[in-house]
């Protein structure tokens, strides 16, 4: 690996889902840190740089809607992936206006996490 | 103004006319006939005679000159005188001594001689044809008539006859140049001891008998006489005409022209009378002679319109008369005619207005004739009739009074019994009234509405048969009659034409006397039935929405641990992945073999089995929640008949629809009512629903047909607009279904089917996708054995 990690935190409570997502990006080569709730995320990004978060949006506390916000404040240059189980949520205006779409809106379960690692370099390409 | 000719004044004028003026017209025509004939006789006869008396003059003019050159040419001077002329002529010409001594000696005497009888010239011509003498010494006097220039002259002419024949001749007249003029000549021989020795001639004076010719006394102003000769193929004039003195040897005439044809006659010596053109084409009377002494013809003629112009005046006056008279007698034909007419007319006029009603009418006026006695006996029946309908009318106006009261309050009472019936009509229930054995006295517009049977027929029959809803409770009906207490029966079921109708029906009985009747109100209230039931519908579809969409958060999650792990189990499997060769060397183990082992004990599939039930999992929770998710696609305007067609064709052509049931088989009955209309809908969820309805009633009607083999599958399709919605129907002539099936097909997971062949979410998805996404309604209805009707309801206006 001759060119610098990318790293990728990911936030979700279900350590299910949190373990088996992690699992996928360390095999596709990123570096990961994984979190259980938004809280223990921006501890996390207090000491460390991300270039993109894969954020679930229902978590005990502070939302993952919330999170982002506050991360953006932390980091202007990140990036963000959402991951939801309810099929009813749409991306909410504030995070529309900071550059989040459609294309890294993912509903759960994610069938081809293929999908997700694309969207992650997409995003990564943008940036360089 | 119309004249008729069947009143009496008009006949009477007319006959009068007539009889007046025929004979009046009559006796004219024929005075003036006879009139015109008798002038026409005398004209003639005066033409006549005066003919007769010129002819007479002229014929006794020429003997008379004629005697007096035969007397002449006997007389001894006249013989000496041409003796001795002849001599002196022959001897030394008219210049000689000799000549003048005998002209000296004669000349006195010759020319006595020829103004005594006023001749024009005289001349002695001796044997040889010299002119030896002549008074007036013309150039004519020496020449020689036999050689000379004159040898053509009529002079030449009638010597040459006078010395042939011996005998006194007179010539034609004829332009005579030496006198230059017309001229006659009368020759005579002369004889000395019985031998010809010469002529003496004699130039008769034109006046003379012009004199005779233009008398035209007893002629009038018209009158002509006209004499002429007939020389060789012409007529000539020989006398100056009274409207052309230049006519004299001047004028011809054609011999065989019309206007000569009387001319000719008389030139061929023919005496006639007749009537013709002259020569200024004016028509004349005429009479004619020949005159064989001067072998001329003579006719005294007269114009016509002098001749008759008696008859001419005479005419204009008596038609002036008659026409004076007639006007005046045309006068007093109309005026007797009127006074005649008058009074019947007055009678007429009255008895005309009496006929009218006006019975107060009577002649003023009476006459003392015929007419007069009819007006009297008229105004007598006028009295009789006059009084009695006095009497009548005072009678009937009692009566009428008694009428108009009567009637006054018949319309009164009509009026109200048709206030009452309105407002008993005009009530949104049915109202029946009843008596007390159940037969109808009353049944109201919405009774006949309701039950389809005419007022008519409903009145006096038992309610039991023409209202059969109520049979089943008739008896207590009956009852509540008797008792006098209010029943109220709610919610009784019905079917008309398979729609199931709901009736509340309360019975009142008559308060005023127990027992007496009752009145029925029906109130038909299918249609709270109906929204109630879609309230209830609504409501339990809401919260089954809300239900499954935080049911589908705990469901995808722990599905989402599930597929995700399996996912990365794959990867771990990968043989030719870096990380799983680094740990299977560290680990001693190989990894192909570890993966056969997997294969072997059929590991993989189950993995794969897992995978693929996560998948189906997620995809039934997608579905599911598809309804609660709001559709972000704009709605459109669409036209609903083009979309269902549309849809019919993809539903053909759907695989696996046809797969099982072929969609091509079924009858489609179309009945669209919105051609023009479009409805803003989104087009692909309204095709979802369509879809989703055609397979369902494909589906049904499969199953059927399969069973009893009934009629042919058939689906109707129909568009209306109702108040400010669209309504789209889809009816199928399948089993219909049940009470407790029609009210829960519209929940998630419900299925009628066999397991397997559908989710149960298709009718729960297009329920919410034209409630919610639509804010319209779609309701089901069902009879079994029947067929079963989705009606879907989307609103004409957008809604936000």
């Amino acid at each position: 690996m001759n060119k610098p990690q990318k790293r990728v935190l990911v936030v979700d409570d279900e350590i299910g889902i949190l373990e088996s997502i992690e699992f996928f990006l360390l095999e596709s080569g990123f570096y990961v840190c994984s979190a259980t709730s938004a809280e223990q995320a921006l501890l996390l990004l207090d000491k460390q740089v991300f270039d993109v978060a894969v954020v679930d949006v229902r978590l005990p506390g502070m939302s993952g809607n919330e999170l982002i916000i506050k991360s953006v404040k932390i980091n202007a240059q990140m990036k963000f992936i959402i991951c939801t189980g309810s099929t009813e949520y749409k991306i909410p205006l504030h995070l529309l206006n900071i550059g989040i779409s459609r294309e890294e809106l993912f509903y759960k379960p994610i069938t081809h996490m293929e999908k997700l690692v694309e969207t992650i370099n997409r995003l990564m390409s943008q940036v360089n | 103004m119309a004249v008729n000719f069947h009143s009496i004044t008009t006949r009477l004028v007319l006959w009068f006319t007539v009889l007046v003026f025929t004979p009046l017209l009559v006796t004219n025509l024929i005075s003036f006939d006879i009139f015109r004939q008798y002038l026409h006789l005398e004209v003639n006869e005066s033409l006549a005679v005066i003919v007769e008396h010129k002819a007479q003059r002229l014929e006794d003019y020429t003997r008379e000159r004629l005697r007096d050159v035969t007397g002449l040419a006997r007389a001894p001077a006249v013989v000496d005188a041409l003796q001795q002329f002849s001599v002196a002529y022959s001897r030394g010409g008219i210049d000689s001594e000799q000549y003048k001594l005998v002209d000296q000696k004669y000349r006195p005497f010759l020319t006595a001689m020829m103004e005594s009888a006023s001749y024009s010239e005289l001349f002695l011509i001796d044997i040889d044809g010299s002119s030896v003498f002549s008074v007036r010494r013309g150039e004519d006097f020496g020449s020689n008539f036999k050689q000379g220039v004159f040898r053509e002259t009529e002079l030449a002419k009638v010597y040459e006859l006078a010395m042939t024949l011996s005998e006194t001749e007179l010539s034609d007249f004829s332009y005579y140049p030496v006198a230059n003029e017309p001229a006659a000549f009368i020759a005579s021989p002369v004889f000395r001891d019985g031998v010809v020795i010469g002529v003496v001639a004699l130039q008769i004076n034109n006046q003379s008998i012009y004199a005779v010719i233009n008398d035209y006394r007893g002629l009038g102003k018209t009158g002509d006489v006209v004499v002429w000769q007939s020389k060789k193929d012409r007529l000539v004039y020989m006398a100056p005409l009274r409207f052309d003195p230049d006519a004299a040897f001047r004028r011809r005439a054609k011999l065989n022209g019309d206007a000569s044809k009387v001319l000719q006659q008389a030139a061929e010596g023919v005496n006639g009378q007749g009537v013709g053109l002259d020569y200024r084409g004016e028509q004349t009377i005429a009479a004619w002679r020949y005159l064989p002494s001067l072998r001329w013809g003579l006719i005294v003629k007269k114009d016509e319109a002098e001749a008759f112009s008696s008859v001419t005046t005479l005419t204009q006056i008596m038609l002036q008369i008659a026409l004076g008279s007639g006007v005046a007698l045309i006068i007093i034909i109309i005026w007797q005619s009127l006074k005649i007419t008058k009074p019947i007319h007055q009678l007429i006029n009255v008895v005309q207005q009496f006929a009218d009603g006006d019975l107060r009418q009577r002649v003023g006026l009476i006459h003392k004739d015929e007419v007069g006695k009819l007006a009297q006996a008229f105004n007598k029946m006028a009295l009789n009739l006059y009084e009695t309908q006095e009497r009548l009318l005072s009678n009937s106006k009692i009566l009428e009074k008694e009428v108009f009261e009567r009637k006054e309050a018949d319309v009164k009472l009509s009026r109200l019994k048709n206030y009452l019936d309105d407002i008993i009509d005009s009530m949104p229930s049915a109202l029946i009234g009843v008596d007390s054995e159940g037969r109808v006295t009353h049944w109201n517009r919405r009774a006949r509405e309701q039950t389809g049977v005419a007022k008519e027929q409903a009145l006096t029959h038992a309610l039991r048969d023409v209202f059969p809803l109520l049979r089943d409770q008739y008896d207590s009906v009956l009852d509540a009659i008797q008792s006098g207490s209010i029943l109220t029966l709610d919610r009784i079921e019905r079917f008309d034409n398979n729609r199931r109708q709901f009736n509340d029906i309360t019975i009142y009985p008559l308060r005023e006397e127990v027992g007496v009747g009752a009145v029925l109100r029906v109130d038909d209230v299918s249609a709270q039935v109906e929204l109630q039931e879609l309230i209830v519908q609504s409501e339990k579809m809401v919260s089954i929405g809300g239900l499954a969409a935080g049911m589908a958060h705990e469901i995808n999650n722990p599905l989402s641990a599930i597929s995700q792990s399996i996912q990365n189990i794959f990867i771990c499997l990968e043989v030719e992945r870096e990380k799983n060769i680094e740990m299977a060397n560290e680990l001693g183990v190989n990894l192909a073999a570890v993966n056969t082992y997997f294969e072997k004990r059929r590991v993989r599939r189950f993995l794969e089995s897992i995978d693929e039930a996560t998948v189906r999992a997620a995809k039934i929770v997608n579905d599911m929640l598809a309804f609660s998710r709001r559709s972000e696609s704009r709605r459109a305007p669409t036209n609903l008949t083009k979309l269902i067609d549309k849809t019919l064709e993809l539903a053909a052509t759907d695989y696996n629809l046809k797969k099982k049931y072929d969609f091509r088989k079924i009858k489609i009955v179309r009945q669209y009512n919105l051609e023009t209309i479009e409805v803003p809908c989104t087009l692909t969820e309204i095709q979802q629903v369509l879809l989703n309805l055609f397979s369902n009633a494909a589906q049904s009607m499969y199953l059927q047909d399969s069973e009893k083999n009934r009629s042919v599958p058939t689906i109707t399709l129909r568009t209306r607009q109702e108040g400010q919605y669209a309504v789209l129907e889809v009816e199928d002539n399948g089993p219909g279904m049940d009470e407790q099936t029609r009210k829960r097909v519209f929940e998630p997971f419900f299925t009628t089917k066999e397991e397997g062949v559908g989710t149960g979410l298709g009718l729960s998805v297009s329920y919410f996708i034209v409630t919610s996404n639509h804010k319209g309604m779609i309701n089901v209805s069902s009879t079994l054995g029947v067929g079963t009707k989705f009606s879907i309801y989307l609103p004409l206006e957008k809604v936000k």
